[in-house]
This record gives structure tokens, sequence and C-alpha cells, in this order.
């Protein structure tokens, strides 16, 4: 890949939704808006995604028996595949902290 | 004021040919002894752009110990602004004149590029950057309430370089948008304390 | 009005689960690396400008959901705090102090994740958002301990009702968003769908139950159900809300002032919980702002905030009753001018009373606000103001066309005007800046009130006046009104600049030279408006006599605004007469070298562009002009007149700003409202505008000592000469210090030099 390429390539994932998993864990969703040699990536309108904690996992199996809302947060369809999650906006992932991409 | 700048200080421009050894220090730097946090990108806007407007103090093992970071555009349709955003200078070589001469540099740079005004805003408690930068002849335009993240009000302060500029009229509607952030920058990442050196 | 978080939150996303992703990373990976240095790739629409926003994930000064390597990552995000632990009586009445300090800050400004959003309890309550009261619990269980289901329960609860009520009266009117106020929610509700009857209903129980309850000590027991009553009186305060119009109630915030005095004598009985209080609770709220530290405020400065908050909504009753335009008009700048400036939730609340259906106060129309105040300065028994659309029908009417031409007036300038008053309710740096624009505004309406003048001066036949040995001219009552409210604004852009500290002293005998230059362009107008009102009256009674009527029917409105065309002109020469002086002094300063100077000798700036750039707001104003440079320069520096031509005009001139403000001290803060004398004083208020009267007396008293001690200098034993300089020591005093006796009126600090005169050798 050159350099007309490599800039051909990451056009065209410009404006898509893209996953970015970093090194403590969390992922990065949200809109690609710019990079550069470094791989430092701007994402816009991103949500963060935790793993949740396992106290957190048997509160909400706990909850999954009660009436309290599901709409928000804590997505709790399934009980084993929540992460939680919450909007952070415009980021920056530097480089040299980027584990995984994924394309959505 | 100026205690003469110790000669083994070298000024220099900023070079894009360096850019990682150099971005490197500036962030160091600056995060020390600027409260407001800036990302890479906030460098890449000012540098890329007008990298021409950043000037450097090296001392003699090539180290930087001062830096100002700045930009030029026309405001709102009307005036060529500079405009600024960041000073900054290593504790132990401050009151040596350091941050006035890179401010100096600075402002010869953008008169140069025709500049008909600079801006630039400062926190109202830094009181060492606000005699600077009025001793070269900036005036205190407005007070901005609570305009820093930590809840600190700042001065806008403006050095006019020409005359009629005051009255070229800008596109701003004042009442467009209530809630719209400071003119200068975007929502957070306010770009401009100005460092405590003179 | 779009609320800010709406704009920047957008709804929550549907879950990542639905398309299978593919794992890019080689791809990207190579590509990126093919870039050059300094190369980007970046969508066409998004600017690095926009870049400059972005948060940095991982950099602990930027990430919020940050945590440092070797942190747990369970105990980073879990606080093991259990919120059904016991609390003893005293770790309640520390708790809920607490509570009220974050409480306390949030209405000064910092937001909620800073503040009452780092305590677990009000975490708890509010996430996952509770359905019913019922599910607005610390926990699934409750509690064993009532002292902490039933209430701290309560007490929280109660809390975050009355922060719904404060954020939606301040959300719905004018503020700014992170300078005011941050409106910001994270993503989570104040509770605002429960009503609050069930608010008032739980602390009732809680003050029930403390009060039979014997396990507690007296003292405690009684700080506790103090804390309670207060959360109920400051709900029930802040949920009146606009009905203070109907209730004309100030019980529940009078109410509150007592029990804030209990709370203050027995706060030291409280034991603090800090770990009831987390910052990792920020790395679960939606946030698009760096990560900042909980906002720790002391409990006076809390109690202070509270009570100045409810004292300025107990005055604020005082501004209810409407007595006429320039009354409101003081009244509502006098509240506002307070120091610390009121509240935001107090301007919010000011401005929905001020103005909202357009109807001022509830109770009287903007048009007849609007009249109220044309016929006090300019139309006192017009025409203009009688005629009416409804009574006078035939379209060839005369009195028709007036009414219709008034009307096209009415909605053009009812909400300008409105706003000269609502603007007020800003904070002090918006006031100015705001004014900056608006008088360009005026300068506008100034000319289409112009236009409108014309015609109407047509319509009514107004009689010419001849003035002597000038042309006939007639009154332009509209204009003229207009022109007097911009040269209220362009006052108040200089004045709004000394209390800003926005001068430098070298500035100062140029800023006060271009005071007095307003003003004394505001007694002109003053003057040109009483001639024709003088006129208009004579016309009045010659016509009421040819129709053998009463002229006592007319004669009351002429003596208003013959009183108060007095009073503004007492006024405006007490402001002329102390700029007079302070220019006089400063020139004698500045000319003698020891005014202080913020600019260097080698400044980028010359004299004549900071004058373009001081007066860039009055540049757009076509009336008054511009002061050209030389003129300004010539006039500013009184250049060509002696030092004692200059101390004469000093000595004279503070003299006669002494009489002045003392006449206008004794004039009131109020006129005297023929119409309904019986209506409650506004007392507090009135002490207030008194204050500064008297503050701005005892500025000219030490301006008076200033300008001696410089005649002194100047014309003493040993006058200056070429080789002595003048042997003075200036000090220009910041605001709010002692010596600064008022915010609009820089005092020099003069003494003699006490180290010995340089050598004149």
């Amino acid at each position: 890949m050159d350099n007309e390429k490599a800039i051909e390539y990451l056009n065209g994932l410009l404006g898509r939704t893209l996953r970015i998993h970093a090194t403590d864990g969390r992922m990065f969703v949200g809109l690609f808006k710019c990079t550069d040699a470094e791989r430092n990536i701007i994402l816009a309108n991103s949500f963060e995604y935790r793993l949740p904690t396992t106290s957190a996992i048997q509160e909400a199996a706990a909850k999954e028996t009660e009436s309290w809302d599901k709409t928000s947060e804590t997505k709790s369809a399934t009980v084993k595949v929540n992460m939680t999650s919450r909007l952070i906006g415009l980021i920056v992932i530097p480089g040299h902290h980027i584990t995984k991409i994924e394309l959505e | 004021m100026t205690h003469d700048a110790p000669s083994d200080l070298r000024y220099v421009r900023y070079d894009s040919a360096r850019e990682s050894e150099y971005v490197a220090a500036m962030r160091q730097l600056i995060s020390k002894d600027l409260s407001e946090p800036y990302s890479i990108y906030v460098y890449r806007y000012f540098l890329y752009q007008w990298g021409d407007l950043c000037f450097l103090a090296m001392d003699e093992k090539d180290e930087m110990v001062g830096v100002v970071v700045s930009k030029l555009e026309p405001h709102r349709g009307g005036p060529l602004r500079g405009y600024i955003a960041m000073l900054a200078v290593r504790e132990e070589y401050r009151g040596r004149g350091i941050a006035t001469k890179l401010v100096r540099m600075a402002i010869d740079a953008m008169i140069e590029r025709n500049a008909d005004e600079i801006v630039l805003e400062t926190e109202i408690t830094n009181t060492a950057a606000m005699k600077l930068y009025e001793r070269l002849g900036f005036l205190r335009s407005k007070q901005l309430h609570r305009y820093y993240l930590n809840g600190n009000s700042a001065y806008r302060l403006v050095l006019l370089l020409k005359e009629g500029v005051g009255s070229i009229r800008t596109s701003f509607d004042p009442y467009g948008m209530p809630h719209a952030p400071p003119a200068d920058q975007p929502a957070h990442a306010v770009a401009a304390t100005q460092g405590n050196g003179s | 009005m779009l609320p800010n978080n709406e704009v920047r939150v957008p709804p929550p996303r549907a879950a990542a689960q639905s398309a299978v992703p593919r794992d890019i990373t080689a791809d990207f990976t190579e590509a990126s690396s093919k870039l050059r240095t300094g190369q980007l790739v970046k969508d066409e629409t998004f600017t690095l400008f926009e870049a400059v926003g972005a948060l940095e994930i991982m950099d602990s000064k930027m990430d919020s959901g940050y945590i440092a390597p070797g942190e747990n990552q369970a105990q980073a995000l879990e606080d093991n705090y259990d919120v059904r632990r016991d609390l003893t009586p005293k770790q309640v009445v520390g708790l809920m102090d607490q509570l009220l300090c974050h409480e306390m800050a949030w209405h000064m400004g910092h937001p909620l994740s800073q503040t009452l959003f780092t305590s677990i309890y009000i975490d708890k309550l509010l996430w996952p958002v509770p359905r019913t009261m019922e599910d607005a619990r610390f926990d699934r269980v409750p509690s064993e301990s009532p002292l902490v289901s039933h209430v701290l329960r309560a007490y929280c609860l109660a809390l975050i009702k009355s922060c719904d009520f404060v954020h939606a009266r301040v959300a719905s009117e004018y503020f700014y968003e992170e300078e005011d106020f941050v409106t910001q929610l994270y993503n989570r509700s104040l509770l605002s769908a429960f009503d609050s009857s069930h608010f008032y209903r739980l602390l009732d129980q809680a003050v029930d139950w403390v009060e039979v309850e014997e396990g507690i000590d007296q003292k405690v027991r009684d700080a506790i159900r103090s804390r309670l009553l207060l959360r109920r009186d400051f709900l029930a305060s802040v949920d009146q809300d606009l009905e203070i119009l109907d209730t004309r109630s100030t019980d529940s915030f009078m109410s509150c002032l007592s029990h804030l005095k209990a709370l203050a004598e027995t706060v030291s009985l409280g034991t603090t919980v800090p770990e009831a209080f987390s910052l990792k609770l920020q790395r679960k709220l939606a946030s698009t702002v760096p990560p900042r530290p909980i906002v720790h405020i002391k409990h006076e400065d809390a109690f202070a905030h509270m009570k100045r908050l409810c004292q300025d909504a107990i005055d604020l009753q005082q501004i209810l009753d409407y007595r006429g335009p320039s009354n409101f008009k003081t009244a509502v700048w006098t509240l506002l001018s307070r120091k610390p400036q009121p509240s935001v939730y107090i301007r919010s609340l000011l401005q929905a009373l001020i103005v909202s259906d357009l109807t001022i106060l509830g109770a009287v129309s903007v048009k007849q606000f609007l009249y109220d105040d044309l016929a006090e300065l300019v139309l006192p028994s017009s025409i203009l103001l009688r005629a009416n659309t409804d009574e006078v029908e035939v379209p060839s009417d005369p009195r028709f066309q007036i009414a219709q031409q008034m009307e096209g007036f009415v909605k053009r300038f009812a909400q300008p005007f409105v706003d000269t008053v609502r603007c007020a309710c800003l904070n002090r740096c918006r006031i100015r800046r705001t004014i900056c624009h608006t008088v360009i505004d005026w300068d506008n309406l100034q000319m289409e009130a112009e236009e409108l003048d014309l015609q109407l001066q047509n319509l009514s036949a107004e009689p010419a006046l001849q003035f002597p040995g000038g042309e006939a001219t007639f009154s332009y009552p509209l204009s003229s009104w207009a022109y007097h409210q911009k040269l209220i604004q362009l006052r108040l852009i200089l004045q709004m600049g000394f209390e800003l500290s926005i001068y430098a002293p070298e500035e100062l005998p140029g800023v006060y030279w271009y005071l007095s230059h307003i003003c004394s362009t505001h007694l002109a107008h003053l003057d040109r408006i009483r001639t024709f009102i003088v006129a208009a009256r004579k016309r009045d009674l010659v016509s009421s006599s040819s129709r053998a009527e009463n002229p006592a029917q007319t004669s009351p409105a002429f003596h208003k605004s013959f009183l108060y065309l007095e009073r503004l002109t007492t006024h405006i020469i007490a402001i002329d007469a102390f700029a007079i002086a302070l220019h006089a002094l400063y020139v004698l300063l500045a000319r003698h070298n020891v005014l202080p100077s913020a600019s260097s000798p080698e400044a980028y700036s010359s004299d004549r562009l900071r004058y373009e750039l001081r007066m860039k707001p009055f540049m757009p104003i076509s009336l008054p002009e511009l002061v050209p440079y030389e003129e300004y320069q010539r006039e500013a520096t009184l250049d060509g007149d002696a030092d004692t031509t200059i101390l004469d005009r000093a000595s004279k001139a503070i003299t006669e700003a002494r009489k002045a403000w003392e006449a206008t001290l004794a004039n009131g803060a109020f006129s005297e409202d023929v119409s309904s004398p019986t209506r409650e004083p506004s007392i507090a208020i009135e002490e207030d505008w008194r204050r500064d009267i008297k503050d701005t007396m005892r500025a000219c008293i030490g301006a008076s000592i200033a300008i001696e001690t410089v005649k002194k200098a100047l014309l003493g034993d040993s006058p200056p000469s070429e080789k002595k300089p003048v042997n003075l020591q200036v000090v220009i005093p910041e605001i709010g210090s002692k010596t600064q006796w008022h915010d609009w009126w820089i005092v020099p600090q003069i003494s003699e030099n006490k180290t010995a005169n340089p050598p004149t050798s």
C-alpha cells in the first residue's frame, strides 16, 4: 500500500462507525473523523463501553427479577452481554493505546 | 523590566520537520504550566496552520524552556486577528524576560503577516501574565465571567495594530445563539490559559 | 429556548450489538503507517478547530473514565460504601450539612458532577431511574435504620426536588451555560415526574418520627429536626416560583432564614462521613467534559449563599407592586446590583416576573409599560398615547392613523425596551457586553422613531417651536425618548467598565472625560425635551380654557413629567460634575508623570490606536458621534490649560458634585406615586439605593481630599520645577478594596512621597 492507496483506504472509513479497543479494556464506539501517521484516532458522538464489574453483574441479575426501569444505560435484555456504556462525545484515542479496531 | 535574557538561550521558530520532538517537549512544558488540558490535536490545530507563529526558547542543552503558540485568521469575516493561545516558561527560568521575548517574536511575526489586531484571554488571577501583556500595549476589552474550567474569570486583552480596524463590521449576530461557547474556542479545551511567566 | 444539555447529549445510542463488526486493525495500521508525519486523513466537514474540543482517552486530565495502571478496576468504579449501614444521628447531621454545601455549590455555578452527584446516596436515589416514589430509595432492601430509610431519604429526596424546581426555572430563562449555571444532568432526572406533595409528606413523616424518637440526644434531635424543616420550607419556597405574584407570600423564605440560623449554630454537632461522597461516580456519568475534582465549599459560605438567596427573594417582593416605569426600573437595577450579585436562581425568577406573556409583573401589559414611560418622559397628556383604533373607526380620521402608527411603534419597541430592564438580570460581565450590542440596535431604533415622529407630527398637527435665531423645530417625542435610552446605555458601558476593572490607570483621564461628555450631551437633550413639554403645557392650558375645561385634569401628567425631568437632571449633573472633577485630577497626575501606567514606553500600541480600541462600542453609533481622536486628545488632556486653571476646575466640579449628590439623595430612590400612595414601600431596596448614593458621596469626599493634596504639592511652598518633579505617590485602588468607595468612581490614593526627593544635582 503506497501513500495514495493508504489515503484512499482511510478516506473510505470516514464517517463510518468504528469500535476501538483500548489497552485498559474499554471499548469506544463512535464516528470516525480523523487520523494521522501515529494512528491517533478521533471519534465523534462516541460512547464508552466498559465490562461490568462482578458486583454490577450480580446487581443487574437481581434487578432483572424486579420491576425496575430497564430503558436506560444498563441494557439488561440478557444479563450476560451486559456492558455499561455512557456518552463521552468527541474523543481522541492515542495510537499507542489502541489494541483493536473494528468496523461496524 | 527586562533583565537581560541569558545569552545561553536560543530563540527559534517552530520547525514542522521536527514535529514529534518539539510537540512532545511543548506538551510537557505546557501541561505543567497551564490549568487547562490539551489533546494532541489542539497542538495540531495551531501548528499545522500557524507553525510559523510558534516560537521556542531552548537552553544550552537544547532543551525547551519556553514556548508561545498563536494563530492568525480573519475574525468573523472582519479584521485579520491574531490570537495568542498558549504561553509557558519553565519555572526556574522565569523572571528573565523570556516570555516577553517570545510574545514579542510572535507579535512581530503577526505584524509581518499584516495582522490588524491581536487578542488573547488570561485568567483574572494571573497578574504576571496581565502585566506582561499590558506592558506591551494590550488593553482589557472585556471581562469574561467564569471562563475557565476551574471557574475562574478572564479578561479579554486586545492589541490594535492598525487604524480603522475598530470600525470593521463583523458578521456576528449577538442574538443568534444565546449559549454559544466563547468566541475563539470550542466548548471544552479552552485554548488559552496564559502561563505564568514574565 | 433550547436547553443546552439537549444540544450536547444526543439520545442514548442503541447498543452496539446489531451488526457483526469486522476487524480492520491490520489494514488500518498498515494504512496509517503510510501517512507522512503531519499528514492527516479527515472528514471534509470536520475541522481541526473542532478537533481542539476532543478529549484525549487515557490522559488522566481529560479522560473521566481513566483508571491508573495498578488501580483495581472494580475498586476504581465501585464504592464499597454501604448505603444501608447504620448512621449515628450526628452523622446524619453531618451528611445533611455536606449535602447542603453541595447544593449551594451547584447554585453557585459548579456542575452536579462535582457537587451533589458525588453523593452515593443521591446517586442511588436517581439511578436506575425510579418509576415510582417507592422506587426512589437507597437500596432494594431498605436500611433497617429509620434514620437512614426515613429521615435521610426524605431529606435527600426533597433536596433533589428543590433542585428540580431551581433547574426548571433557570433553564427556561436567559442565562449563560457554564458562566452562570450548569444545567447538565448527565442523563439523570431530578424527580421532575413526581408531584411535590409526596416530598412534603415524606418530610412530615420524618419530622414526626424524629420528634418522638427517644434514643437521640435532645440537641442532636433538634438539629435534625431544623434541617428537615429547612428542607420543607426551601422546597415550598422554590415550589412557589411565579405564584408569588398571586400569593405575595414570603413566609417560606422567612422560615428558611430562621432555620438557617439554627443550622449555623448546630453545624458543629455533625460528624462528617467523607466516604459517602466519591469522585468515582463521575466515571459513570455521561460526560463530554474532562474529569474535575469534587468542589468543597465551607459551611459558612453555603449558609451565607442560601441566606442571601432567601433575603433577596424576600426583598424581591417589594418590586412586585407596579408603581410606574421609572420606579420599577430603579428597583430592579438596585436589587440586582447588590454585592455579591443575587444568585442565578433569583435572577432567573426576576426575569420571569419582569415579563412573561407580554405582561409586566403579571399586571401591566408591555404596551402600557411602554406608554407609561413615554408619558413620563416626553408625552404627558398627549393625543399620541390616547388615540385608539377601537374608538375611532374611520380610517381617514387622523386619530385612527395616529393609533395605527403607534401600534407599529409598540410592536417594534416594546421588546427592546423591556429588554433594557431585563438586561440587569444577566451576570455583571454580560450586562456590559449585552449593552455594547443593544446600543447599536437603539441607534437604529432611534432613526426609525424619527420617521414615525415626522408622520405623527403631521397627523397631530403639532405646531413648530421657534428657537431664537434658529429654524422652526418639532418635538420628535419618540426619537427623543429612544435617544434618552441610548444615552443611558452609553453611560452604563463606561460605568460598568469601571466596575469590571477594564481600564488601565493611564486611560482614566480620557474615560472620565468621555463620561462627562456623554453626561453633558444627555443634559442638553433633557433640556430640549423640557422645552417642548413646557410648550405643550402652555398649549394645553390655552385649549382647555377655551374649551372651558378644568386644567386640573391634565396638570398631574405634566407635573409628573417636570418632576421626573428634574430628578433625572439632578442625577446626571451629579455624575457629570464628579466625572469632570476626576478628569481634571487625573489630567494633573498624568501631566506630572505620577499617574501609574500599565503600558511601557516600548509598547506596540499608540495613544491613537488605544483610543480607537477603547471607543469601539461607540464607533458604530451615529448620534452622538464619536469624538474624533484629535479633539478627544485636546479635550481629554486639557491641552493649553495651566495647572492652576485645571485645579480650579477640579475644585469647583467636586464641590458641585457633592451638592448634586446631596440633592439626588434628598430626591430619594423613587418618585412618589400619586395614583397609589397606599402601596407598601420598597424599604430594603430603598436602603440599598441610599447606600449606593452615600458610597458615591464618600468617594466625592475622597476625591476632594485628593484634589487638595495635589493642589498643595503643585502650588505649595516648593512648587515642582523641571529639576524637581512633583513629590507625590499615586496608587489606583483595586475594585473591592477598602479605599475604593464605589465601583464606578475610581479615586486615586495620593500621598506625599515619604522617600527623599530624587537628587537634584
